[in-house]
């Protein structure tokens, strides 16, 4: 747990649809037991401490290219701060300066 | 060229320090921010988006938006709309779509006189955001009008009602004091305060709420509404941390502004935001008291504030009066509303068997409080106010608050006036700052007090059952909650 904060849960809340299964796919992958709940629209993903995006696990699972610059138009809301968005990874954390995962193979 | 080196052309190169003309020629003082930074041109934005970038995604947006208005339209969703839906959004989008278009003069304001390059550029983007959503609401607006028979008005006819009814005064008050603050102050009170906290509550639970109830534009207008904001968010949690990181100077204000924006917006999302969650809507996916905790305590209080607590950043002065009055703040105002139901255009509804149950299993002290309310309207017993509310010189909000047996109002004796406040926390921001508050207005309660129903009426541009008349020809005179300067 991070004790940067008093309850140290970071997650998105995401437009339900193709891009958000394969995100939530690939963080499930990561991340087996993050708690995954459906609203009318919508998907919660929250996980402990920290969250990254990989861009190419995301790809594996929507068969195509996908540009990490658009996760905006899909994530609704989030908790966490974005502590790195680049074309490989979108990490969300409470620590500020935490800058992602080794590259993924 | 690089992304990065793409950003830095965009806002520090566009940048230069005016050698021709004063200080005060290039921000008046009433403009510049109080707030110390050792060098403005180091803060950076933490999303750093390219306008070409922007341009792109926000155009994608926009497509999908349209792409299911036109859906609704074609295979009839939109006059399938839960009718007790759209009452709620005669109320919201009153709301709304006034509060997106401040919210656009706000952030054009703060991108031509904050102190920061990396802030006037994204304010500068956050402005076109804001003005899209407020397009989207008008949008809106015209497919009930269009395609739903609920007697549905366009902004323009409704104009009068927004300036002049009780209920949307709060709404105004808000949004005047924000474009008129310390452009900082803007930040934190709209990206900070009201856009991290409490935009989820708009945004998040009331599309929710909407798509349960058939409204699938609402719910896809109000998602991609959310997703400009998590930029927006972004913007204000860099801004408040800097600020506290790089000068301790500045914690005293920004703990100020905290305080001051977290009670403001407390007030307004319960009684405008409340109803649409606890009472409109016939399917109730998360009610207010929920959202608030999901959304305000957890991810906010529990989560950035704590955060920030370690460069001495408290949690709000008056969070514990705002927790307290979750139990009855929406059913308050619910009941507010019922008692003023032939002033208002949409539809103020006795709550059903159904919306009681789900109100007990919600607000475990509901029908101790509120139970013989509506046991006695449904004896019968007409509810109709006689007059206007007292309402509260900060929130303007009715001064019923925890609930109608216990309401609090609080004097204070300003340069021969005397002022009431529905709360500590609203007492609180008028002292700070009288002289930003003090009344340059009668309130409502006086003004209307004398008059008779006729004049009313024609105040408020409604014919006697509260149906707006609609037209631009709004009647005589402008009341504004508060002087706009007439640089913005
Ligand atoms: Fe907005
Ligand atoms: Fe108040």
């Amino acid at each position: 747990m991070s004790t940067k904060v008093q309850r140290s849960v970071v997650g998105i809340e995401l437009m339900a649809g193709e891009e958000c299964d394969a995100i939530v796919s690939a963080v499930l992958d990561d991340i087996p037991h993050a708690s995954v709940v459906h609203v009318p629209g919508m998907v919660q993903l929250d996980v402990p401490d920290r969250l990254v995006i990989h861009a190419s696990a995301v790809e594996n699972y929507l068969g195509r290219e996908w540009d990490t610059r658009d996760l905006n138009q899909v994530v609704s809301a989030y908790r966490g701060y974005f502590t790195r968005w680049d074309q490989e990874q979108v990490v969300l954390s409470w620590d500020a300066d935490d800058q992602g995962d080794e590259p993924h193979v | 060229m690089k992304p990065a080196e793409q950003y830095q052309r965009l806002t520090h190169s566009l940048h230069w320090d005016p050698t021709y003309v004063s200080e005060d020629a290039y921000i008046p003082e009433e403009w510049r921010t109080a707030c110390t930074m050792p060098d403005w041109k180091k803060f950076n934005d933490p999303f750093q988006i390219l306008f070409e970038d922007y341009v792109r995604i926000q155009a994608e947006k926009e497509d999908k938006f349209h792409a299911v208005r036109d859906a609704g339209a074609r295979f009839g969703h939109i006059g399938r709309v839960d009718p007790r839906w759209v009452e709620a959004m005669k109320s919201f989008n009153t709301a709304l779509t006034y509060s997106e278009y401040y919210n656009y003069r706000g952030h054009v304001r703060v991108a031509r006189f904050a102190p920061a390059p990396a802030i006037r550029i994204a304010s500068m983007v956050q402005a076109m955001d804001e003005r899209r959503h407020a397009e989207e609401a008008i949008y809106q607006a015209r497919d009930y009008v269009k395609h739903h028979k609920s007697g549905f008005l366009l902004p323009r006819d409704r104009i009068a009602f927004f300036e002049r009814h009780w209920y949307f005064q709060g709404d105004r008050s808000f949004f005047e004091d924000l474009i008129t603050t310390d452009p900082i102050e803007a930040i934190i009170g709209t990206n900070l305060v009201f856009e991290t906290a409490f935009t989820n509550l708009l945004f998040i639970a009331a599309p929710a709420a909407g798509v349960a109830n058939g409204d699938f534009g609402f719910g896809q207008a109000h998602m991609t509404i959310q997703s400009d904001e998590t930029r927006h968010m972004a913007l204000g949690q860099a801004v408040a941390r800097a600020m506290l990181q790089n000068d301790d100077t500045n914690l005293e204000l920004i703990q100020d502004w905290v305080d001051k924006w977290f009670w403001r917006c407390h007030r307004l999302l319960l009684a405008v935001v409340g109803p649409v969650l606890d009472y409109f809507p016939k399917v109730k996916p998360i009610s207010y008291r929920e959202a608030f905790q999901r959304y305000v305590v957890e991810d906010f209080i529990q989560g950035y504030v704590s955060e920030l607590s370690q460069f001495g950043l408290k949690p709000p002065r008056h969070l514990d009066q705002a927790l307290a009055e979750l139990e009855h703040g929406s059913h308050t105002i619910w009941r507010d509303l019922y008692a003023s139901r032939n002033s208002l255009w949409f539809d103020v509804h006795q709550p059903t068997a159904e919306d009681i149950e789900w109100l007990n299993e919600k607000y475990p002290s509901f029908d101790a409080v509120h139970g013989d309310y509506w046991r006695a309207v449904a004896d019968g017993a007409d509810m109709q106010a006689d007059s206007l509310p007292m309402v509260c010189d900060i929130c303007h909000f009715p001064c019923t608050f925890p609930e109608p047996k216990t309401a609090v109002a609080l004097p204070v004796d300003y340069e021969g006036d005397r002022y009431w406040f529905c709360s500590e926390g609203c007492k609180w921001i008028f002292e700070r700052e009288a002289s930003k508050y003090k009344r340059t207005i009668e309130p409502s309660a006086l003004l209307l007090g004398d008059k008779d129903p006729t004049w009313i009426a024609q105040f408020l541009n409604i014919s006697p059952d509260g149906t707006p008349l609609g037209g631009t020809a709004a009647p005589e005179g402008y009341f504004p909650a508060m002087p706009v300067p007439a640089t913005i």
